[in-house]
């Protein structure tokens, strides 16, 4: 038992002479050890967010490069842009008014003859862009039909109708109308912005035009003077 | 190495050798992972450098271009505007318009005969000798959530064949996207010669 515990003891002897020769490496397998650690944690996660700011950086240039090129590419001059806008925000005003609905109607009505004789108003949601109205006039057909050719835009307003109903013995046509409004977003961001593709400009240009002699009639007071929340 | 004092290296040589390798080989293995990292770090003050390099272009293009979109931002803000609602308004006659435009000759013609306007063409359409007879349209009613019904009536014995081929015309039926006869109705007396039809279907969509 003796012999054994002095025969480890010349072993440990041995073993501690090469650990103290060694030392240096050892601390320096240590150090090693413990900076690849570092090195993983901190500088792979530098080095992958600065990756990713990057690839950020590379996208929002891209979207950006889009968005120049295509303002680039749009040929419209501000006097073209602020009449369109006009345009578009007389067709989707930014608030439901049904003064401004009744205003179209007359409009409309002065316009074709198609007297409206009565309107039935189906209250709308708190936040609703949708404001249905049912109509029935008096007309002769061809007044009904002017009505039926000039209710999407003449009006100054965008109206749709999901119901028609025409009786040639009876001539008191109903229509069911939809009017629409839609509320501005207060904030555009730049890379979210969505610019109007050549057949847009097209599209709003063709009804610009049908209706221009309307439109030049139709001030932007006439929609939005100020309105009351309560009656009294 | 086999002369260190007080060990009996004789006996235990193996072990001896065996250990010096070992640490032999801790020795080696520190040097070359010292310098690997000493490679790793060039690479990583490499890459860092060309890193920021890139993202201070990126950043310097980024703004360039920030300032190009946004010093014409209230032009863009309504550009956008408009964009939005044309789709918009676009959206709201495909899904909520029952189209009227398509088949407004169609109705438009018979309300004119009703009318007793004369109708001026070289080659008439279906529709328009229908119109030279005496044929009436009833009744229309179009809705775009359920099917447009659509009557036309006759008082005139000659005219039924002319009613019946209207409603087979091609030019009639490429109107609709379905069509059925829902209702015929014939009283053909010496004092009362009425044929009634009452077809149903829903119109092409644009």
């Amino acid at each position: 038992m003796e012999k054994k515990i002095k025969k480890s003891n010349l072993i440990d002897r041995y073993t501690m002479s090469l650990i103290k020769e060694n030392l240096i490496y050892l601390v320096l397998l240590i150090i090693n050890i413990i900076f690849l650690l570092v090195v993983n944690i901190v500088f792979k996660e530098n080095i992958l967010t600065k990756k990713q700011q990057i690839e950020d950086f590379e996208s929002e240039i891209k979207t950006y490069r889009a968005i120049k090129s295509q303002i680039d590419s749009l040929d419209i001059s501000t006097q073209k842009i602020d009449e369109y806008y006009q345009l578009v925000n007389l067709f989707l005003p930014e608030q439901q008014n049904i003064f401004s609905i009744i205003a179209a109607l007359e409009r409309l009505s002065e316009q074709t003859g198609f007297r409206i004789i009565s309107y039935n108003i189906v209250p709308p949601n708190e936040n609703s862009e949708e404001f249905v109205i049912k109509i029935s006039g008096e007309s002769s057909p061809q007044q009904f039909l002017e009505f039926l050719r000039k209710y999407t835009f003449d009006s100054g307003r965008l109206i749709t109708a999901k119901q028609i109903e025409y009786l040639a013995e009876n001539t008191n046509p109903a229509i069911e109308l939809t009017f629409y409004s839609k509320k501005q977003d207060s904030k555009i961001d730049p890379i979210q912005i969505t610019l109007p593709s050549q057949e847009d400009i097209e599209y709003i240009e063709n009804i610009a035009s049908k209706i221009r002699f309307v439109f030049e009639d139709i001030s932007e007071e006439d929609y939005f003077y100020p309105t009351k929340d309560k009656l009294f | 190495m086999l002369y260190r004092k007080g060990i009996n290296f004789t006996k235990n040589i193996e072990k001896y050798e065996k250990k010096e390798k070992i640490f032999w080989y801790l020795r080696t293995t520190a040097v070359l992972i010292t310098i690997g990292i000493l490679i790793l770090i060039g690479n990583i003050i490499y890459t860092n450098l060309r890193l920021n390099i890139q993202l201070k272009n990126l950043a310097e293009e980024k703004d360039r271009l920030f300032k190009l979109v946004v010093q014409n931002s209230a032009r863009n803000k309504k550009l956008s505007e408009i964009a939005v609602k044309i789709k918009l308004m676009r959206k709201y006659l495909k899904e909520n318009d029952a189209q009227f435009g398509k088949y407004y000759n169609l109705l438009s013609n018979f309300i004119e005969f009703d009318k007793d306007i004369p109708i001026a063409t070289d080659e008439p359409t279906a529709t328009e000798s229908a119109l030279t007879q005496n044929i009436r349209l009833d009744k229309m009613n179009i809705n775009i959530e359920k099917k447009t019904s659509i009557s036309f009536r006759t008082s005139n014995r000659d005219t039924y064949k002319t009613l019946l081929d209207l409603i087979e015309n091609k030019e009639f039926l490429e109107l609709f996207k379905d069509l059925q006869l829902s209702s015929i109705s014939l009283e053909d007396t010496e004092e009362v010669q009425e044929l009634k039809l009452n077809i149903e279907g829903k119109f092409k969509p644009e």
